[in-house]
């Protein structure tokens, strides 16, 4: 790799780009995408569908070469595993109940579903696209970028024409990260995960969006620990001037994000009974929808924590803005976090944060306190400490917005096209 | 004096909630607790399908049963189906209908935690019945039985000295006491109990058998059939109690072990939840309600309508099976989980109303 900085012109193969996106994945590939854009280089994003009458900037699909080669359903050389293992089967059916206040949260989403059950049919179909277009188009790209295990397959196919363009994976987040509890066995988990093992190793490079992340890869996929740059996220976010008055700031801490075990939802509610058994004020303001809503709820029912621990729902992205701005503390609960984009939404709207120890973005603020996840006696004291203490919450405050003014997402983006 | 029928049903109001999140509430204070409208197009609609018909075939083959009634309903009843009140009076005043007061908004649960609002809402029930069925009715529905329910309220203000309560077991039982040897407050008698105010009361226990409740009727498939079913079943019911010596002879004397507190051993933890949520709602609507003028007059409105929240019914909204029937339509919510959140964000919402002094 010569650290050449003259422009490039590079392929990005990504399933989400905002506006369409399910969940981070597309967030983070528009970030990547408009900076690398900034800093002069050409970029397009192939993604494998594009829901009607939908507008996505730098981003374009092939449908026609897409439903010839779902039709088909062509299995693919050398990915000795069976891909079609996630196609309903052996998969957990997620949650049985409609989700909270669904009408409302449908009506606001994407109505393209992009993981459905089928998923690695429209993986390999959109593999072989990849390989197409890469084939028909070798001449135009100094560099191919694939986002997360779904481009693996595609990875593979590209491998195969012996091209002598660079292939970097960028990973938003591992299967280890997705699942880190080894006792949910699902059966799709397990084939992403040697998907992952396989092939990021194979790849020129790796880009990872954290230390978190990068240790994954070290340790689950043996990514030689030299082939890997950390590219610290970053966002993109306009905080609101003005949060819910009727929400009486004062001593609300705010978890936003889905409700389910891998954010670390028990451990945040028996923080949460240990906390109210000791200042009956403070309220926690639970954001979000997800498939243990159902376990959560009964949990904050069992505890009688239903005066504390408030469940607010689907949220859409002003709701949420203004959310941030009534709280006093952010909580991020999770056990492992590939990076966590949410605490940094919460400093830009002035709000602290406290964290559990494996979370990616205590690279850009590393001052942030932490706690083991499972360790709620720790979690509780810092909860009462800095929602009681708002001199020391300000100055928490004050440093973490210092250490994230450091942070700048060109710098780390002109990381990539420094490796070529 | 009114006797006591084997067969008991509860008549209340049908409510449509609001779904909404607590975001939604305090971006629009004015988003109901009780989506009136819905509710109203709804009673009408279960007057004329369920009510009606059923009062019809009640009169027709005189069958005589116990009406566990709401004010509410009775209002409703005749503002929107003034035929069926006709048929309800013939039945009330031809003696076939034994009438047991129920809270006014159907509200009886808030006996558990707030007993002067109970005993209001059943005086206000009382009203309701001289002045639209011309009768005074001599029982009172109690959800639960137990020591330090303060019955004082009903049995010397109001004159009621009969309850019903609804039981787990399968016979129909019968329970004598004085007042004075019932009260108990920290274990002992009371003392404000006196010789002169000292009443002999009676509490008859209703086997769920014997327990029923038209309105869930609105859940079933096939409506038609339903309550020609549900007639039916109330026809045999009661048939079958007369045809059989045993239960005739005498209702079963019992001497029940009481608690001396309230229990909610017999509810899930969902319904636990909420009922400490209702117990909280009231007791901030009354730690309020010194609040003199205007404020006043708008607590007393948000407080009137948290009390049409506090329905039972609700509490069937918050168990999984309740899903598994069809009609889906007629379900407000999408789950318990929906159900109970949504009532969590009405009582913050209200928290909030009356903490920031509306």
């Amino acid at each position: 790799m010569s650290g050449n900085t003259s422009k490039k012109k590079i392929l990005l193969l990504s399933w989400e780009l905002s506006p369409v996106y399910a969940g981070g994945l597309g967030i983070l590939a528009r970030d990547v995408v408009d900076e690398l854009k900034n800093q002069g280089n050409e970029v397009e994003v192939l993604l494998p569908r594009i829901p009607p009458r939908t507008e996505v900037l730098h981003g374009f699909s092939i449908p026609r070469l897409y439903n010839k080669y779902f039709k088909e359903n062509n299995t693919i050389k050398g990915l000795d595993y069976n891909i079609d293992l996630m196609d309903g089967k052996g998969r957990t059916p997620g949650a049985l109940w409609p989700k909270l206040f669904s009408s409302a949260a449908r009506s606001k989403s994407s109505d393209l579903n992009l993981y459905p059950n089928n998923l690695p049919k429209h993986v390999r179909a959109y593999a072989q696209v990849c390989r197409d277009y890469v084939r028909d188009n070798a001449d135009r790209f100094d560099l191919i970028i694939g986002f997360d295990w779904m481009t693996a397959p595609a990875f593979h196919l590209i491998k195969e024409l012996k091209l002598d363009i660079p292939f970097f994976f960028h990973v938003n987040s591992t299967e280890w990260d997705r699942t880190p509890d080894p006792r949910r066995i699902i059966v799709g988990c397990q084939y992403n995960k040697k998907l992952e093992s396989k092939y990021f190793k194979e790849a020129e490079h790796v880009l990872s969006i954290s230390s978190v992340t990068k240790d994954a890869l070290v340790e689950h996929c043996g990514v030689p620990e030299d082939k890997i740059t950390v590219i610290s996220n970053d966002i993109t976010f306009n905080p609101d001037t003005k949060g819910y008055t009727d929400l009486n700031k004062g001593k609300n801490v705010l978890f936003i994000g889905r409700v389910d075990q891998q954010k670390g939802i028990p451990f945040l509610l028996d923080t949460a009974e240990k906390v109210v058994s000791i200042d009956s004020q403070i309220r926690f303001l639970i954001a979000g929808d997800g498939k243990d809503m159902d376990i959560t709820v009964e949990t904050i029912a069992e505890r009688g924590l239903e005066k504390n621990c408030i469940i607010i729902g689907w949220v859409n992205n002003e709701q949420k803005k203004q959310l941030y701005k009534s709280a006093d503390l952010f909580a991020m609960t999770s056990p492992s976090e590939p990076f966590g984009l949410t605490p940094l939404e919460a400093i830009m709207s002035d709000v602290p944060v406290i964290s559990s120890q494996k979370c990616g973005f205590l690279d850009v603020l590393p001052s942030t306190p932490t706690y083991e996840y499972y360790d709620t006696n720790r979690f509780a004291e810092l909860v009462l400490h800095y929602i009681n203490d708002t001199e020391d919450r300000s100055r928490l405050m004050a440093k973490q917005k210092e250490e994230y003014a450091l942070h700048s997402w060109p710098t780390q983006i002109a990381k990539i096209t420094a490796l070529l | 004096m009114q006797q006591l029928k084997p067969v008991t049903l509860k008549l209340s109001v049908y409510k449509v909630y609001k779904v909404a999140s607590l975001i939604e509430r305090i971006t629009d204070t004015d988003t109901p607790f009780v989506n009136v409208r819905k509710t109203n197009e709804m009673f009408k609609q279960m007057s004329k399908d369920i009510y009606h018909p059923f009062f019809k075939f009640l009169e027709l083959h005189k069958l005589e049963v116990n009406i566990v009634i709401t004010g509410e309903f009775l209002d409703k009843l005749k503002k929107y189906a003034p035929r069926s009140l006709t048929v309800l009076r013939r039945l009330v005043k031809g003696g076939y209908v034994t009438l047991v007061l129920d809270a006014y908004y159907g509200n009886s649960l808030s006996s558990l935690y707030n007993m002067s609002w109970w005993a209001r809402s059943i005086e206000k029930t009382r009203d309701r019945c001289e002045e639209i069925l011309h009768k005074d009715a001599d029982f009172v529905f109690l959800p639960q039985l137990y020591r330090t329910l303060e019955l004082e309220r009903v049995v010397h203000k109001l004159g009621k000295k009969k309850f019903l309560l609804r039981n787990k077991g399968k016979k129909i039982a019968y329970y004598k006491t004085k007042l004075s040897s019932l009260r108990r407050f920290d274990g002992h008698p009371v003392s404000w109990v006196k010789d002169e105010k000292d009443e002999e009361l009676e509490f008859h226990y209703i086997p769920n058998n014997y327990f029923m409740m038209p309105n869930e009727l609105m859940f079933e498939k096939d409506l038609e059939t339903s309550v020609r079913a549900f007639s039916m079943k109330v026809g045999w019911q009661y048939n079958k109690f007369f045809l059989n010596p045993r239960l005739t002879k005498n209702e079963k004397t019992v001497v029940p072990r009481l608690n001396e507190k309230s229990s909610l051993g017999y509810y899930s933890h969902l319904q636990k939840s909420i009922i400490r949520l209702w117990d909280y709602a009231s007791f901030i609507i009354a730690s309020e309600e010194h609040i003199e003028d205007q404020e006043y007059t708008r607590i007393k409105t948000i407080s009137r309508n948290f009390a049409a929240l506090q329905d039972p019914f609700f509490l069937l909204y918050l168990l999984p099976k309740f899903y598994n029937t069809p009609h889906q339509e007629v379900k407000t919510f999408s789950s318990p989980y929906e159900a109970y959140v949504s009532m969590q964000a009405c009582v913050k919402h209200l928290e909030i109303l009356l903490k920031n002094k509306i």
